[in-house]
């Protein structure tokens, strides 16, 4: 630890306090994660042994990177590559205006890592704004890996307790346990979502029973304009209600939000949800600076 | 009019069952050229019983393996859990010398970090203390897991040949509608 020089906290991420800090030597900052290690516990908690051990793995230019794992007595501490602000940050900066092109390039990027990490075996289950960090240049980096997971196959019963809350799928937010990348695809068109509407959240919900109630809504709407057909899959939308009032009010937000490729990521079947990779090859970023393509 | 549960009991509960195939992976070449790129790299450097270990001999390697086998069997872990266990405890015996009384603590280790990894729910130091009929403590669990990543890397998602099966029994045609052939695979 003699190496870094702390500079200031930065926040509370998944399982410990992350602090901004300077490498004695080189003069390079870094995030410093640290994890506490209690003795009445099980150990390394399996959310820090995932993390880092993914990390090691998906290097990437739209992944943070991790440059070092430190253990001393009861913690262990995570050197991360510096980000100057997260995506919340940057937007609460910008009183609601955005440039359409910005929002291009930062779902460039988004898919990009996500088709990235997809096919590396990888799962993310934790895509929210505040997770998405920005470097100077505007490269956009995915932080947070806390709930990820590598999903070797075959995929069974997952926690359905993953992904936040305004960002999960409906087929895990209504108890499917058994999902796969399709989830991450979801999220990213709710933060797609956020980014073309700007500080917007899709689906707020406090609670569970709350975010399955907006659910409801959105699905009605999204029924009767879309008439979406049945596929196979475990998700069912047997148990959901019109509520007519609140319909109204959301079809006119919807319809302002509605977007060609939006409507082929907030599908509610997982089945029917595009993938990373389809993501990536989509119309709307025919005309994007072939670099930020191959990244 | 009586309502009937037409589920079968054992389908209630998630165990068992499978997700439906994700064909973002599947489908896509690139998965199976990743795995057998980085297959390689999950593999033991060395033969250790020759190069590295004095005390231990392959019986007991057996012996600790067959150990850890029954203790995901009786406990219904994944099926990946085992094989990434043995993956450790294969690699780990590669940096390090050790005296057979070790071993057991260093299957117990392998274990815990594969469950923790790959299972839904990781097995308890608790609980793997029991398995060794209290030979091994949990704190010597704990303190060995940290032993035991720092040695491995922190390289702990290897590709073992389980994480192939899928596929290979969607590129051949036929096998998927037997559903023995997966069972026998694992």
């Amino acid at each position: 630890m003699q190496k870094y020089e702390k500079l200031e906290k930065i926040g509370e991420g998944t399982y410990g306090t992350v602090f901004k800090a300077k490498n004695r030597e080189t003069q390079e900052i870094v995030a410093l994660k640290r994890v506490r290690l209690d003795d009445d516990d099980e150990g390394v908690p399996s959310s820090a042994l995932r993390e880092i051990c993914l990390l090691k793995e998906l290097k990437h230019k739209n992944i943070v990177r991790l440059h070092d794992v430190l253990h001393s007595d009861k913690k262990l501490t995570l050197v991360f590559e510096h980000c100057d602000q997260d995506l919340k940050k940057y937007f609460d900066s910008l009183n609601g205006e955005i440039d359409p092109d910005i929002v291009k390039s930062f779902i460039t990027q988004r898919s990009n890592r996500l088709s990235f990490s997809h096919c590396k075996h990888v799962i993310g289950r934790q895509q929210k704004y505040p997770s998405l960090a920005l470097n100077e240049s505007g490269e956009l980096k995915l932080a947070d890996f806390g709930l990820a997971r590598a999903f070797g196959i075959p995929v069974r019963c997952y926690s359905a307790e993953v992904v936040t809350l305004w960002y999960r799928p409906p087929d895990v937010l209504f108890g499917a346990k058994l999902y796969n990348t399709s989830i991450d695809m979801w999220s990213a068109g709710c933060i797609f979502a956020v980014l073309k509407s700007v500080t917007q959240i899709l689906f707020m919900g406090e609670s569970e029973d709350e975010g399955q109630y907006t659910f409801t809504v959105f699905l009605n709407h999204e029924q009767s304009s879309l008439g979406e057909g049945e596929g196979e899959g475990q998700y069912k939308s047997t148990s959901l209600h019109l509520e007519s009032t609140v319909h109204l009010s959301y079809s006119k937000y919807f319809s302002k939000i509605r977007h060609r490729r939006l409507n082929r990521l907030l599908i509610c079947n997982p089945a029917l949800r595009m993938s990373a990779e389809d993501a990536m090859t989509h119309s709307y970023f025919a005309d994007l600076l072939p670099s930020l393509h191959n990244g | 009019e009586e309502l009937l549960c037409a589920e079968p009991p054992a389908a209630c509960s998630m165990d068992g069952r499978l997700a439906m195939d994700d064909q973002g992976l599947l489908a896509d070449p690139r998965v199976l050229d990743n795995l057998l790129a980085l297959q390689p790299h999950s593999m033991p450097t060395q033969n250790y019983f020759t190069h590295i270990q004095t005390d231990v001999a392959p019986y007991m390697r057996k012996v600790v393996t067959t150990w850890m086998l029954e203790v995901v069997e009786e406990q219904d872990c994944e099926d990946q859990v085992f094989h990434v266990a043995v993956n450790f405890l294969d690699r780990f015996l590669c940096t390090c010398v050790v005296q057979r009384t070790q071993l057991q603590l260093i299957g117990a280790t392998c274990l815990l970090l594969a469950s923790k990894l790959r299972a839904c729910q990781a097995l308890s130091v608790e609980l793997l203390s029991y398995y060794t009929d209290y030979s091994v403590s949990p704190e010597e669990i704990k303190t060995y897991e940290i032993l035991l990543v720092s040695k491995l890397g922190w390289e702990l998602s290897p590709v073992t040949a389980i994480d192939f099966v899928d596929h290979l029994l969607v590129r051949v045609p036929g096998l998927r509608q037997d559903p023995n052939i997966r069972k026998h695979t694992t």
